[in-house]
């Protein structure tokens, strides 16, 4: 291992390059999770029903291509280590996919577009696994010294998770100017120029100093644990069915747009719900000391599906800041219910530890990805499907610019899936954790015994060593 | 089964699955069943209006909103560089039972309230001062319910959600240069079907486009949603530097629209619907 664990490697200058190749990349992802939808359906004038199963094929797609671009990874020798390198070739194909991917052609026949869907989004889905996978994994070589490695990638979250709300910022401001059409296609643009000048920076000016320690995680590896682990397992199931609290923020854009009709406030809805999310988040360490994850998640999820039941008996007949208020509420348990889940991941690594003497973090956290990928997908899919159920309707794109008035019908049935239907739907993820027995006495009592045999092959290890 | 037949595997059904999002009906197909679902449509339509003419009292609370592009210049096909709208907000209750009618109008400041009474104006009232009721032509200020030729049907669909049953269905009228207002499936200047319809631009003054929803509560006409589009064909000339030419090309843009939502309420019980005195 190069060098000392105390000194310090990293400058200012690695810090912001690093981070900023995380604002971009979260940039464009944000975009695409945030925005494709409505341009497939509101612009491209496709079906949400077609739109839905794109996005169930190619997001299960994408879940299974990480562990394969992970093996890519730890496999390569280059002059410029293992992850560097797919960083910077792969920066420029995402960003001009980023561009494709927002392109209006709408004078194209119904076939090629949804041709053209499928084709610009799994090229999408593999030039981000080819960058993402490796700028996940890069921080953990720039550095020996533990602190800088953790300060790295604590300050570069912050700032991706600022970038993933910079495609918002854009769409509210270009819509004041411009129609749906031309402020994606317009957004597009923009972060698909920047995005790959900050990653190949990134790339570039940070280097990988120590080689790789973590295992060749296998996809079989995850199943294998999910299943021998019940606790874990009732834990991915509930969390997997949070796919139906996900469908408030992806139907903002739809709310304001056909609803309110008016774009701009886009930002009125989605930044107050993060930023509650974000105070969630800070209220989660101090509610831990007092109650369980499992009390915790299970408070958190029915005071959301409450405050949402609140929103829709409201109405959407009001004035758009009584909602975006009221909105704000809503959100304050997200924070927590995006925080829980990892904490009881980590209870059950601990049970497991406690049950069988093995820790594998690895393949834990390679099925919580894997579990957050599928749960989009699904998230997407429903949406879609929702829509269609509404009778949304699409575009005739041989009229220029055309936006087909929505039935009230469709209307309400937007407001429902913003609402209602996540706030009843919500509650299912509480069922699997029937089965989670993981709570504050057990928890207590795993620790303890786990804290006791660590200090005893501890007291094992220097004894040896004395010896 | 070895990684690389995985792999292919995956592919073929990825390919597989999207397939069919790729690949169209027929147009035999495509109009043979929207043929079925118009005529469905229209003898729904058609059911629930006769089923409301024949209801002895009920009310209903209209909506009414239009929008229309003022500067648009129709004799030369040009959008103009800054848009003018004119947008009209109008708000109607009407009230039925048995002879007598009564029909609230508010468009703006004013408000015309009439009283009917076999057919005829027995009471006008503008802003509540009493008014001449021989000014007023009640047909004018009632809704009438449009039906149109179901050949010119564009798409339709249904659902159910809990008591309550939703139809909707498009119709398009194309209006050519040489004034024939057609059904789309009859003009010459249309081609495509589906997603694909598009039209002659150059040869079209415009479309019409109506969508009509109906929703349906036990039976009974519950909400009556009316939308029209009026896209007009419209001349865009470029010049191109690189060939020192105009190029002219033909799109059509939307000059106007109306929205009408019309709610219904019917007695409980065996009275009739109170008329306001």
């Amino acid at each position: 291992m190069e060098g000392s664990v105390n000194k310090k490697y990293l400058r200012k200058r690695d810090y912001i390059t690093f981070s900023m190749a995380r604002f971009a990349a979260s940039a464009i992802s944000g975009l695409a999770q945030g925005y494709l939808l409505i341009f497939y359906t509101s612009v491209l004038g496709i079906e949400p029903i077609t739109v839905g199963v794109m996005f169930l094929i190619s997001k299960i797609f994408d879940g299974l291509n990480d562990p394969v671009m992970g093996t890519i990874v730890d496999k390569t020798r280059s002059r410029w280590g293992k992850m560097r390198p797919y960083i910077i070739f792969g920066s420029i194909p995402f960003g001009i996919i980023a561009i494709m991917l927002f392109l209006p052609v709408t004078s194209m026949p119904s076939s090629f577009k949804v041709f053209y869907m499928y084709f610009t989004y799994f090229c999408y889905d593999i030039f981000g696994t080819m960058v993402g996978v490796p700028l996940d994994g890069l921080p953990a070589l720039v550095s020996p010294n533990s602190d800088e490695r953790a300060k790295l990638i604590s300050v570069s979250r912050v700032v991706g998770s600022v970038g993933d709300q910079s495609a918002l910022v854009l769409f509210s401001l270009f819509m004041m100017f411009l129609k749906l059409k031309y402020t994606l296609m317009s957004i597009g643009i923009v972060i698909g120029v920047l995005a790959p000048v900050f990653l190949i920076l990134g790339a570039v000016n940070v280097k990988e100093r120590i080689p790789p320690s973590k295992e060749n995680i296998k996809i079989t590896d995850g199943f294998r644990y999910l299943f021998r682990n019940k606790q874990f397992l009732s834990m991915i199931c509930s969390n997997l069915l949070t796919f139906f609290r996900n469908l408030v923020s992806a139907s903002i854009v739809y709310v304001v747009t056909y609803i309110y009709f008016n774009g701009s406030l886009n930002i009125a809805f989605a930044l107050p719900g993060a930023v509650a999310s974000m105070l969630g988040m800070l209220f989660a360490p101090k509610l831990k000391r007092k109650l369980d994850s499992k009390q915790l998640f299970i408070l958190a999820t029915v005071f959301h599906s409450v405050a949402l039941a609140i929103v829709f008996i409201v109405g959407y007949e009001v004035h758009w800041i009584i909602t975006s208020l009221l909105m704000f509420f809503a959100m304050l348990p997200v924070g927590i219910l995006n925080v829980v889940p990892h904490l009881m991941a980590i209870d059950t690594l601990d049970y497991w530890e406690d049950k069988t003497g093995k820790r594998q973090e690895g393949v834990c956290f390679a099925v919580m990805s894997l579990r957050s990928k599928v749960s989009s997908a699904f998230k997407d899919f429903f949406l879609s499907w929702l829509l269609s159920f509404f009778l949304f309707a699409v575009p005739l794109t041989s009229i220029t610019d055309h936006s087909p008035m929505q039935y009230r019908f469709t209307q309400k049935g937007i407001f429902m899936i913003f609402t209602i239907i996540p706030a009843v739907l919500n509650l299912v993820s509480i069922v699997p954790l029937i089965f989670y027995k993981l709570d504050k006495k057990t928890m207590g009592e795993i620790n303890l015994r786990l804290s006791e045999k660590r200090k005893a092959s501890f007291e094992a290890a220097s004894g040896g060593q004395n010896e | 089964m070895n990684k690389k037949g995985l792999i292919i595997f995956a592919l073929i059904l990825i390919f597989a699955l999207t397939l069919p999002g790729c690949n169209k009906a027929p147009a035999e197909e495509h109009f043979a069943g929207l043929k079925a679902k118009g005529e469905k449509f229209v003898a729904d339509y058609n059911g629930a209006i006769q089923k409301l003419n024949a209801e002895s009292s009920y009310s209903y609370t209209a909506i009414f909103y239009s929008e229309t592009l003022t500067n648009f210049d129709a004799e030369n096909k040009k959008l103009p560089e800054k848009e003018e709208w004119r947008k009209v907000n109008k708000e109607t209750l009407y009230i039925k039972n048995g002879g007598e009618e009564y029909i609230k109008v508010a468009s703006g400041p004013e408000v015309l309230e009439l009283w009917l009474s076999g057919g005829e104006v027995t009471l006008a009232k503008v802003n509540g001062a009493v008014a001449d009721r021989e000014a007023y032509n009640p047909e004018v200020y009632k809704i009438a319910f449009p039906s149109d030729d179901p050949a010119a049907l564009f798409g339709g669909a249904e659902r159910k959600w809990f008591s309550e049953t939703i139809k909707t269905a498009q119709f398009y009228n194309v209006c050519d240069i040489g004034e024939a207002r057609l059904p789309y499936t009859l003009s010459p200047y249309t081609s495509g079907y589906g997603e694909d319809l598009s039209f002659d631009w150059q040869n079209i003054i415009s479309v019409d486009i109506l969508s009509i929803g109906l929703t349906l509560k036990k039976g009974r006409l519950a909400k009556l949603e009316l939308y029209t589009e009026k896209i007009s064909a419209n001349k865009k000339e470029a010049f191109q530097i690189w060939s020192n030419q105009t190029a002219i090309s033909y799109q059509g843009n939307r000059t106007g629209a109306t929205k009408t939502v019309i709610e219904f309420s019917y007695p409980k019980g065996d009275g009739g619907i109170a008329i306001p005195r």
